[in-house]
């Protein structure tokens, strides 16, 4: 298994070096190009920026409107978050224990949310809510949102499962834990790595969610996403540009902190 | 300190496919018992009965005389040694072993302190630093040993924990685990398909098959005394050969080895290879069964020789022999017509199937 036994030379390999570049240029570049933009001194989008300022940021943090959208973004996140957690693990720690044909339909219903075009989702959300009074208010939101993150959280904490050995569990049982302590004490510190990852994946899944935002968050409890999808159809005012990129720098720190926490815990764990 | 284990009648079913029937067993305090069988006997599931992970269909087991099947896992206080050890990998080896403590609210010196002598007791004391990735395969055994004992549990259950190690160690923790039991004076039961770790190991061996118990006795017995052809054949090598009564084919024997307590409808006579003889032109001996045979094949295994030897009525057995020099000379070559005899105190009786 030495490395010059399947060295191949650079030359060969041309195509996958071009093929990795346009993957990077597709998916980065879309996202790169919004932060220059959010500094220029255009009224408009615009790119590259002739001039710099700080304007835009300057009109963020100094609207209430703006200010209001995302205290309800971030609030909506969090309690989205913290429902679809806890559910989502013992969802995926049932299936994981589970055998049966029941368990392959629960896991696909659990999993439905994230199966179906979202426009659906939002108009049957739209349509239920209407019934039940639920529009525009903070329970229907953070409740349709949880929705969204559960299946993320069972994939993520189900693929964690599958690698830790059972027998631990009862190992802690037969030691004197109850089930629920010998979870806390031996399951979760193991697979704490999968649930570190499905709460950043609920709170970015949340927080970037737009479809269902247009439907049922409206009003007082209007999500930033919402209210910048209506003013990027209004105007192209380069506040969004700003937003954007608070929101790229966010999401950046998240996965960098997630990716240094995995280091040491990936030997820890082995 | 040990406490007695009575199974009586346990039944459990897997979707209708019965994986223990009816199985009973009196287990006394301090006894080695092992449950031995192929895969797929029932024996794990036995244990997980008494662990509490499976809970039986039908039957009772006690621990002193007290019901245990109602009890939860948690509370039933039996050390358990896990096939994958289960130690924690999040824990070093002195939080694994004082884990069991700290759920019973000892405090944190007593904890360390009680650690410590269990982990002295297997000589891994100073290792109680080390993450559980640091340690070998028979470190971690023995470290999964003292989590199960620190809690002073009247009884250990232990699922194949030897497996894992390669033969050497294998049989070196078989006989460090002997030791252990004798001086913690613990009920064990002991869960393998090893044989001869079973013989080496236990005060009684239960051996198993399609969820039932074939037979429990001492090692020497179950080896010597197989009641059944399952358990000759299981334990050990043997031919097993019909005896001609009653008209049947078979081998003739002496009829007063045909006398016990019982008359066995189809016997047959199990002949284990290390204790038939060559008989070399002796004038026949009352005590000892012989046949005339040819050999079919020798076969040289190192420590031992192997000759497999064909009867005149199509039977065969096989006769063993270390592999000394002068054995190896005298011992006939393939083609050859030979008389080999076992003596009738080696000789063992059994019913089969007619």
């Amino acid at each position: 298994m030495s490395n010059a036994a399947i060295h191949v030379p650079h030359s060969h390999r041309a195509w996958l070096y071009v093929l990795v570049s346009i993957v990077f240029v597709f998916l980065l570049v879309p996202i790169f190009i919004v932060i220059p933009m959010s500094f220029s001194d255009s009224k408009y989008l615009e790119f590259p920026p002739e001039a710099l300022t700080l304007q835009w940021y300057r009109t963020f943090f100094g609207s209430n409107e703006w200010l209001a959208a995302a205290r309800n973004s971030l609030s909506v996140a969090a309690v989205a978050t913290l429902i679809s957690v806890p559910v989502g693990v013992g969802a995926a720690y049932a299936l994981n224990e589970a055998r049966g044909r029941l368990f392959v339909l629960l896991r696909f219903f659990l999993l439905l949310p994230q199966l179906i075009p979202v426009v659906l989702a939002a108009i049957g959300v739209f349509f239920l809510y209407i019934r039940l009074n639920l529009v525009n208010t903070f329970a229907g939101i953070v409740v349709a949102h949880s929705a969204l993150c559960i299946p993320f959280v069972v994939i993520t904490v189900g693929a964690g499962l599958k690698t830790f050995d059972k027998a631990q569990e009862n190992a802690a049982r037969t030691l004197g834990a109850s089930r629920l302590r010998a979870f806390w004490d031996v399951t979760v510190p193991q697979i704490r790595l999968s649930i570190i990852a499905a709460v950043i994946f609920s709170f970015i899944t949340s927080f970037d969610e737009v479809v269902i935002g247009l439907f049922v968050a409206g009003g007082s409890n209007t999500l930033l996403t919402r209210l910048m999808f209506l003013s990027l159809r209004d105007q192209l005012d380069p506040v969004i540009a700003a937003i954007s990129s608070i929101l790229i720098v966010i999401s950046v720190l998240a996965i960098a902190v997630f990716v240094a926490l995995q280091r040491p815990g990936r030997e820890a764990a082995r | 300190m040990a406490s007695s284990i009575d199974i009586r009648s346990i039944a459990k079913h897997f979707g209708g496919v019965p994986a223990l029937d009816d199985v009973s067993l009196s287990i006394t305090p301090g006894e080695f018992l092992t449950l031995l069988g192929p895969s797929g006997s029932g024996k794990t599931t036995l244990l997980m009965c008494i662990a509490g992970f499976v809970q039986p269909d039908a039957g009772s087991i006690l621990v002193d005389g007290n019901e245990i099947l109602t009890l939860p896992a948690h509370r039933r206080n039996l050390g358990m040694v896990f096939q994958s050890y289960a130690l924690f990998p999040h824990m070093t080896v002195g939080e694994n072993v004082a884990y069991p403590l700290k759920l019973r609210g000892v405090s944190r010196a007593e904890r360390e302190r009680r650690a410590r002598e269990a982990l002295g007791v297997v000589q891994m004391d100073g290792l109680k630093d080390r993450r559980i990735n640091q340690l070998s395969g028979g470190q971690r055994q023995r470290v999964a040993f003292a989590r199960a004992v620190v809690f002073e549990p009247a009884i250990i259950l232990m699922d194949e924990p030897l497996s894992a190690l390669d033969k050497r160690l294998r049989e070196d923790m078989q006989i460090e685990l002997k030791h252990l039991h004798q001086r913690l004076g613990r009920t064990i039961v002991y869960v393998t398909h090893d044989q001869k770790e079973a013989l080496t190991m236990s005060d009684h061996v239960a051996v198993m098959e399609r969820g039932r118990i074939m037979q429990v006795a001492s090692p020497r017995d179950i080896y010597e005394r197989p009641t059944s052809e399952f358990v000759a054949r299981f334990i050990g090598d043997a031919a097993v050969l019909p005896i001609a009564v009653d008209g049947r084919d078979g081998i003739t024997v002496p009829p007063r080895l045909l006398d016990g307590p019982r008359a066995l409808p189809c016997p047959a006579l199990v002949v284990r290879p290390e204790k038939v003889e060559i008989l070399d032109g002796e004038a026949s001996h009352p005590d000892v069964i012989g046949f005339d045979g040819e050999v079919r094949e020798v076969i040289y295994q190192g420590d031992t020789i192997l000759v497999f030897v064909k009867l005149p009525d199509g039977q065969s057995l096989s006769l063993r022999r270390g592999t000394r020099h002068t054995v190896l000379k005298s011992l006939p070559a393939r083609g050859e017509k030979l008389r080999v005899g076992l003596r009738m105190e080696d000789a063992c009786v059994i019913g089969v199937a007619g």
